[in-house]
């Protein structure tokens, strides 16, 4: 039998056995049913009791809206439940000396870590799916018609995928450099705390910045996102590359909710870089934080 | 089947842990390897696992040279710590199986493991669940999965009640015979003497003595109580060493054979000596730490 499929049914056998992994997919859940009803709320109200006479185009974009609100509530809280999940998988076997034990029987030290990054990987999928399976019955349950076909549902799903599958790996880098469980997860909150503080500051502040050099010279215009793009803050905008949660950006893209007049006054409209950038930054964020942990585990035990 | 030659660890350059050890182990022999806390034991053990290289000298175990082929080295032996090393939240089967997997061995093999280590009823309960002698019996299984040659078992008693202690020497006295070679470190005295073939004492770093079980159980202090113990009388028991002798000369203890405390006594009789009383004192392991362990540190 290959050694990974045996190493992966061992990991996935751990982690559903853990105690806290219930707890972990009762979040999940719970956190998806209450944005979805959030969101399926807000939809409900803005149908019964609309501004204006309603297209189905209208009806489809505030739909899209709903759904883009319903990402930006799950994502935070599962990014802090998936760097805590992530952090333990490794820590936990060390702090039992199951890892060493395994490791000192000439085990595949790489198939041991691309066992425990493609269960996390399953989690994030998971991770994902439940809340996009949760929305669309938050929409059906309000007794409204679903406007968002299946494939733009999973291509929305895939940018908090790529969020989730980042900060999972590093949850897994942290974990192959914690020794201990419960340093891990400290170091887990403190990281999910800097990803939310950084990305807010960074963008709001940036946008501020624009902002401010703009109206010094264009009074009583409002500034494109073109002119934003050009005068955010270069430091800024490295800090937000850094931070996985730029790639919530690609959800307005897929969702097409970055272009037009309608969309000038919010922040959240407002992207850097276009869909296939904002993958690319992504799959990049995800393979180096692989990669870096990948290393520091290569490395364990051995000095 | 193992040799160990001046086998020395030092750990950051400055504490010497082992200094020079040497001794080796016959195939199919269980093999005592005693001595106090922070002796050497484990830290001996460790290298002759391959978990870690000695500073200098070098050891040989099932044919492969230490330091050397690490994963040559676990594919010939099985190890079992003090600490069992299993994960708690599966099965004592599953684990099994997991590691017949990892291992590439027949599945099958993982019943018979079992009922070898008398598991088998407790093969679908939680490993959380298991008493720490269930778990030492598991990890007994675990070791042997892949069919070593060498099983080595560092301190298996400690922490465990007097039940599962019992359980736990069934289980190692009924892999003897099986062609196995087991190394086993342990401070439990009473176990060694019940359990092993040869012992080897260890303190502070270094062999204090090396002495078989059965050699040790060959010879034996005698107690004899002579009324009259003239010099020519106790000329009988010239060439023996004296362990103890009364004030008043009456009572001399010696150590001797076995087999040849009759002899003594007819001699003793023929040439006069009025012996009230012969003791066999017989020697255990026990006797033996105590004479190369403890008496030296006095």
């Amino acid at each position: 039998m290959n050694e990974l499929f045996v190493l992966m049914k061992k990991d996935l056998r751990l982690l559903i056995s853990e105690s806290y992994f219930p707890i972990v997919i009762l979040a999940i859940v719970a956190l998806s049913g209450v944005a979805a009803f959030s969101a399926a709320t807000d939809y409900s109200f803005f149908i019964q009791d609309p501004p204006m006479t309603l297209s189905i185009a209208d009806k489809e974009l505030k739909q899209l809206m709903c759904l883009l609100d319903f990402w930006k509530m799950v994502i935070p809280i599962e990014v802090l439940i998936l760097l805590m999940v992530s952090s333990l998988t490794l820590s936990m076997e060390k702090e039992n000396g199951m890892l060493r034990f395994i490791l000192a029987y000439g085990k595949n030290r790489s198939l041991i870590f691309i066992s425990k990054s493609l269960v996390v990987a399953m989690v994030s999928l998971i991770a994902v799916l439940i809340p996009a399976l949760a929305f669309l019955l938050g929409i059906y349950t309000m007794g409204q018609e679903v406007l968002i076909d299946a494939g733009l549902m999973l291509a929305s799903a895939a940018f908090p995928l790529l969020i989730m599958l980042s900060v999972s790996m590093l949850g897994i880098l942290i974990s192959s450099l914690s020794k201990k469980r419960h340093t891990a997860v400290i170091i887990a909150v403190m990281a999910f705390l800097v990803i939310t503080g950084a990305y807010t500051s960074a963008l709001e502040g940036g946008m501020i910045d624009a902002s401010l050099e703009y109206h010094q010279e264009h009074i009583d215009q409002f500034m494109t996102n073109a002119d934003a793009r050009m005068l955010f803050p270069e430091d800024k905008k490295l800090m937000l590359l850094l931070n996985p949660l730029l790639m919530q950006e690609g959800l307005l893209h897929v969702l097409n909710l970055t272009g037009g007049e309608m969309n000038l006054a919010y922040v959240e409209a407002f992207a850097f870089y276009d869909e296939a950038t904002d993958a690319s930054i992504g799959i990049i964020m995800a393979s180096s934080l692989f990669l870096m942990g990948y290393v520091s585990f290569m490395r364990y035990g051995k000095r | 089947m193992i040799q160990v030659q001046d086998l020395v660890k030092t750990y950051n350059g400055k504490v010497q842990a082992v200094k020079g050890v040497s001794f080796q182990v016959a195939p199919g022999e269980i093999f005592g390897f005693l001595g106090p806390n922070g002796a050497g034991k484990t830290t001996t053990v460790r290298i002759l696992s391959g978990l870690m290289d000695p500073s200098s000298g070098t050891a040989t175990v099932a044919g492969v040279q230490i330091p050397g082929d690490r994963q040559q080295l676990h594919r010939l032996i099985g190890v079992l710590f003090e600490n069992s090393y299993l994960y708690e939240t599966m099965t004592g089967k599953e684990l099994l199986l997991f590691f017949c997997d990892l291992y590439r061995q027949p599945r099958k093999l993982v019943d018979e493991l079992l009922e070898l280590v008398e598991m088998t009823p407790k093969a679908n309960e939680l490993i959380k669940k298991y008493s720490k002698g269930m778990k030492q019996r598991l990890a007994i299984a675990r070791a042997l999965l892949h069919g070593p040659d060498i099983l080595v078992m560092d301190e298996p008693f400690t922490g465990l009640d007097p039940t599962m202690v019992i359980e736990l020497r069934d289980s190692i006295k009924r892999l003897k015979g099986s062609g196995l070679t087991i190394l086993l470190s342990s401070h439990d005295l009473h176990e060694v003497n019940n359990i092993c073939d040869s012992v080897v004492f260890i303190k502070a770093g270094k062999v204090v003595n090396k002495e078989s079980v059965a050699e040790c159980h060959r010879t034996m202090d005698v107690q004899f109580t002579i009324l009259n113990p003239t010099p020519s009388i106790l000329s009988c028991l010239d060439g023996y060493a004296v362990i103890d002798r009364s004030d008043d000369g009456h009572t001399i203890v010696v150590k001797m054979e076995k087999d040849e405390v009759q002899a003594r006594l007819s001699e003793l009789v023929k040439a006069g000596g009025l012996v009230q009383e012969v003791r066999l004192l017989e020697r255990s392991v026990e006797d033996l730490y105590s004479e190369l362990i403890m008496e030296d540190g006095r």
